[in-house]
């Protein structure tokens, strides 16, 4: 109790209230700028906090990833170019939805969504942490590979035209994955000769060329900004209230993508790029008319943006626990908590508890301020990329474009890949091959590759060394979900052919042509 | 043009090349930094051989690069591309000034008469929001962008 | 005659070179971390940003640059940067020295550095789970010996200063252990917490950090290390193994010795400063700069030289 007022009374400073709004509203027109990533925005603000006390850096840095997260949902609604990988997914649906007028309803949605999400996150990581810690440590090299392996099972769901063509894209994102020092082994391989290539391709680099720089064709091919023709009349129904109450009628899809947010951040190296995904594809599963996904459907986008932003306090049940940085974001922050001699492990929970606990609802609160700093800054932003012409807003786009890309590794072969990618991404995509294939592909290659050949080394003393990716329990769970998510959609349609009966599969037959 | 290309063809062949490319590059390394890449080549390749089959014996057709002004893609192609090549040399502000006012005057001259009076106005508009967003992450957010011959 | 002009002139060069450099630095420098923010290099290079800009009057900013094990940062740096002492980079033991022998297009040289300074060692360190059946180093090299391979053993990096050391310990004990790279010291962790791995050769910060979670086996420094009193060297057992990763920075090659001179003394001051605050964490502070610095990389390269040659020799097989 004593605890919990000294807690209280430290988050009650206004100082330390500023602090969380200006880190919100800070992370939020970040994450907006296709090419700004939270990881970025954290190492910028890393010598600021040197300067302030522990709790209140830590509480600025949090509240910044907090809003960072969420502010990728902005460009993925209006531009159709998620901002940060966290949000792929809510542009499946936003963007379709905002092409229909209704703009401000998905933003207002996304919003209430995420609010719900970092408060989800926050409820795990005070209540279940060590359970949850116990689980994540679970996780060796054989269940890392079958975790990329049930990403991709996604590709199927994710490419509604061919599965074989998604397929052809995840397989190139993956081999777009292992240019460069191989993670294992340590020898260069496709650099072509070029010292550069040693430095792979950065995963947000492809992002932004596969989504940004086709949509700047489409807008410069049809002579104007793909909203522009938006009336503002659903105005109406993206109210607060309005919102609150579309978002809280889907109580069952709320739970089901929070649990799978914080399940995905505890597994260190996944977080919220996969998260959204995985639990857009669980709500389309489980909805009753998937066949809407796609074209601007409400649930698609309280999945995507309500679970990943779980994954902001879920990812920091390993780091504060364990010491186990579980996304680049993370990273940052272990490394101002070892600065300040804060060491991860249960110490943190008891000997330094006023402040883990002060830092922990710190982002409970961020999640609150999210809505109103949201529902401001969504409409301003929305209204600025009406407004502008498209001859201003290609180049607008083009520009922030080129500078995010570079200042991510401060490198200029990052802009002239980042092109080169988009351009063969906009080529690919008018065959059917679509960007969230590949950039999936790209997104597990490396995971998928590193849990592989790491099983295959610990099994060196082993007559048959792949032996090692089967022996555990949790390997073999993963493998069921895995042959379950991928024969899902096809047994379900076979079901309803069942269904139908002979009459009328004749009828579908001719669909097929 | 309504004619319909056989994309399941077009995507194979594509990525047959690419296979092609990454095989070509893979380089002249060990088992362990290979074996991974090298079954994803083959799947790759696989995938390819496949929708080339498929384009030859079922093909999939529909029309591409049908939407809008194929014209447009290609000039803000070749500017984007420009642009980004002119960096090194230009620097990051020349460049981008000049890049950034061509596509605007580009891509808005298919929809009103450019006067030079209007070019100029939207010169000014072009210098200040290349400042704004140049002054940002150089001055504040302290990334040392690329500078050419002017600075 | 002809003497005395030479002497006149290169005096004029003398002196014209000290009228210039005596106003260094009059810009910002910056510092490029080939890291990823929020690792051990990105972390010192913000403790010291502070205190060099104090001493050195200019703005110091930081920025990073990662990727290849900084193999992207250290060719770029080795082509482009000017020797005007403006623009310094972050430099690894043995990164520098083993991957331009290793790795085919590199674009560095180990040599292509004019280093400034060494401030820290973190010394490499064997390390098991605290319940682990390996109560000394002696039990684990006695079941090495009777089980060939069978021991795993992760640490970070391949070619990195946890590879080499663990080869360096096979060579030494005359053992075979399978060792399992990791990207980066952060997945170790749950790597060894969840029994993944029978070991791990990492650096001496990931048992501070972890406390009584693990057990330190060795440590590869002269001296026991302050933060980990209990835990004995490599030395002490009768293996003669010392090694680590030195982290340092550099200026490009062709930077005027005064210049350097200047980067030394303000980094050494900064070192000392931090010292109290590195020291707890698991780092061993070094002041190897001029001429020792260069020793040191030649030191270091010697005592990794059986292993590389090892690994090249089996790469060319």
């Amino acid at each position: 109790m004593e605890l919990f007022w000294k807690v209280a009374t430290d988050l009650m400073d206004p100082f330390v209230f500023l602090l969380i709004l200006g880190g919100v509203t800070a992370g939020l027109f970040v994450g907006a700028m296709p090419g700004l990533t939270a990881a970025m925005a954290l190492a910028v603000l890393l010598p600021f906090t040197f300067k302030l006390p522990p709790l209140q850096g830590l509480v600025a840095l949090g509240a910044v990833y907090m809003g960072a997260i969420y502010g990728g949902s902005f460009a993925a609604i209006l531009v159709n170019t998620p901002g940060t990988p966290s949000s792929i997914a809510t542009a499946f649906e936003g963007y379709p939805m905002a092409k229909d007028g209704r703009a401000v309803e998905a933003i207002s949605i996304a919003t209430i969504s995420s609010a719900v999400g970092g408060l989800a996150g926050v409820f795990f990581l005070l209540l279940l942490s060590p359970p949850l810690a116990r689980l994540s440590i679970k996780f060796g090299s054989a269940e890392y590979f079958w975790v990329a392996m049930l990403g991709l099972t996604l590709i199927a769901s994710l490419s509604p035209g061919s599965t074989l063509k998604g397929f052809l894209g995840g397989s190139f994102g993956m081999m777009l994955a292992s240019v460069g020092v191989a993670p294992i082994g340590g020898e260069n391989r496709f650099t072509f000769g070029m010292p550069v290539l040693q430095g792979g391709v950065e995963m947000i680099v492809a992002l932004i060329g596969f989504f940004v720089i086709p949509e700047l064709f489409n807008m410069a091919a049809q002579g104007r900004a793909a909203l522009a023709e938006v009336t503002m009349d659903s105005k109406e129904r993206g109210t607060f209230f309005n919102a609150v109450r579309t978002v809280f009628s889907m109580p069952v899809n709320l739970v089901r993508s929070c649990i799978i947010g914080e399940i995905v951040a505890i597994i260190p190296g996944a977080g919220g790029s996969i998260a959204n995904l995985v639990a857009y594809n669980e709500a389309k599963r489980a909805s009753k008319h998937p066949e809407l996904f796609g074209k601007g459907t409400v649930e698609g986008l309280v999945a995507s943006e309500s679970s990943n932003n779980v994954t902001v306090a879920g990812s920091m049940v390993p780091l504060l626990t364990l010491g186990i940085p579980g996304a680049p974001p993370d990273a940052v922050i272990l490394g101002v908590m070892l600065m300040h001699g804060l060491r991860p492990g249960l110490d943190l929970f008891t000997v330094s508890g006023d402040l883990t606990y002060a830092f922990i609802l710190s982002m409970g609160v961020a999640a609150v301020l999210m809505v109103p700093v949201g529902m401001l800054g969504g409409r301003l932003i929305y209204k600025v990329i009406v407004k502008t012409p498209h001859y201003f807003l290609v180049p607008s786009i083009a520009l922030v474009t080129i500078l995010g890309t570079y200042a991510l590794r401060n490198s200029f072969s990052d802009v002239v890949i980042m092109l080169l990618l988009g351009t063969i991404g906009f080529i690919l995509r008018e065959l059917e091959v679509e960007s969230p294939a590949i950039v999936l592909g790209l997104i597990l290659g490396g995971i998928a590759e590193v849990g592989f050949v790491q099983s295959i080394l610990r099994g060196t003393s082993l007559e048959h060394p792949w032996v090692m990716l089967f022996q555990n329990r949790l390997s073999q769970i993963i493998i069921v979900l895995m042959v379950l998510s991928f024969s899902s959609p096809y047994l379900s349609a076979g079901f309803r052919k069942f269904k139908k009966g002979p009459a009328e599969l004749l009828e579908d037959e001719e669909d097929v042509e | 043009m309504t004619r319909r290309a056989n994309t399941d063809l077009f995507a194979g062949i594509l990525g047959l090349v690419m296979v092609g490319v990454f095989w070509y590059g893979r380089g002249d390394v060990g088992h362990l930094s290979i074996m991974f890449p090298q079954a994803i080549m083959f799947l790759f390749g696989a995938f390819s051989a496949a929708l080339v089959v498929k384009g030859l014996v079922r093909p999939h057709r529909r029309s591409i690069f049908a939407e809008g002004d194929r014209g447009k893609i290609i000039g803000t192609g070749a500017i984007l591309f420009s642009w980004v090549m002119a960096i090194p040399y230009g620097g990051f502000f020349v460049s981008s000034v000049a890049g950034f006012w061509v596509l605007t005057c580009y891509l808005a001259s298919s929809h009103r008469k450019i006067t030079p009076a209007l070019a100029g106005k939207w010169l000014c508009v072009v210098l200040v929001e290349v400042t704004f967003f140049y002054l940002i992450f150089a001055k504040l957010l302290y990334v040392p962008l690329p500078t050419g011959v002017f600075f | 005659m002809k003497r005395a002009i030479i002497l006149v002139i290169s005096t004029m060069f003398i002196l014209s070179a000290g009228i210039v450099f005596a106003e260094y630095p009059e810009k910002p420098i910056t510092y490029t971390i080939p890291f990823n923010p929020g690792g051990e290099s990105d972390i010192t290079a913000r403790f010291q940003e502070p205190i060099l800009e104090e001493i050195l009057g200019v703005g110091v900013t930081v920025n990073h640059k990662p990727g290849g094990g900084g193999a992207v940062a250290w060719s770029e740096f080795q082509r482009t940067a000017k020797p005007d002492g403006y623009q310094v980079i972050g430099v690894n033991i043995p990164h520098i020295i083993g991957g331009p022998l290793l790795r085919k297009n590199s674009g560095y040289e180990t040599d292509g550095f004019a280093v400034v300074m060494w401030f820290h060692f973190t010394p490499n360190a064997l390390i098991v789970r605290a319940d682990s059946p390996f109560k000394t180093l002696k039990d684990f090299i006695d079941y090495a010996k009777a089980n060939p391979k069978v021991i795993t053993v992760g640490g970070s990096g391949t070619f990195s200063a946890n590879h080499l050391e663990l080869l360096r310990l096979e060579r030494e004990a005359g053992i075979e252990l399978t060792y399992i790279p990791h990207t980066g010291t952060g997945p170790l962790v749950p790597a060894i917490l969840g029994g993944h791995l029978s070991a791990l050769m990492n650096y001496s910060m990931l048992p501070v950090q972890q406390g009584d979670k693990v057990r330190v086996l060795a440590v590869a420094s002269e001296e026991r290390v302050p933060a980990l009193p209990d835990a004995p060297t490599f030395k002490e057992q009768g293996y003669d193994i010392v090694g680590g990763a030195f982290r340092g920075v550099a200026a490009p090659k062709g930077t005027p010795k005064a210049v350097i001179d200047k980067l030394a003394e303000a980094f050494t001051a900064a070192n000392k400063k931090i010292a109290e605050r590195q020291l707890p964490m698991g780092f061993v502070m070094t002041y190897a700069t001029g001429a020792d610095g260069d020793a040191l990389v030649e030191q270091m390269g010697k005592a990794y030289s059986d292993v590389i040659n090892d690994i090249l020799e089996e790469q060319n097989k």
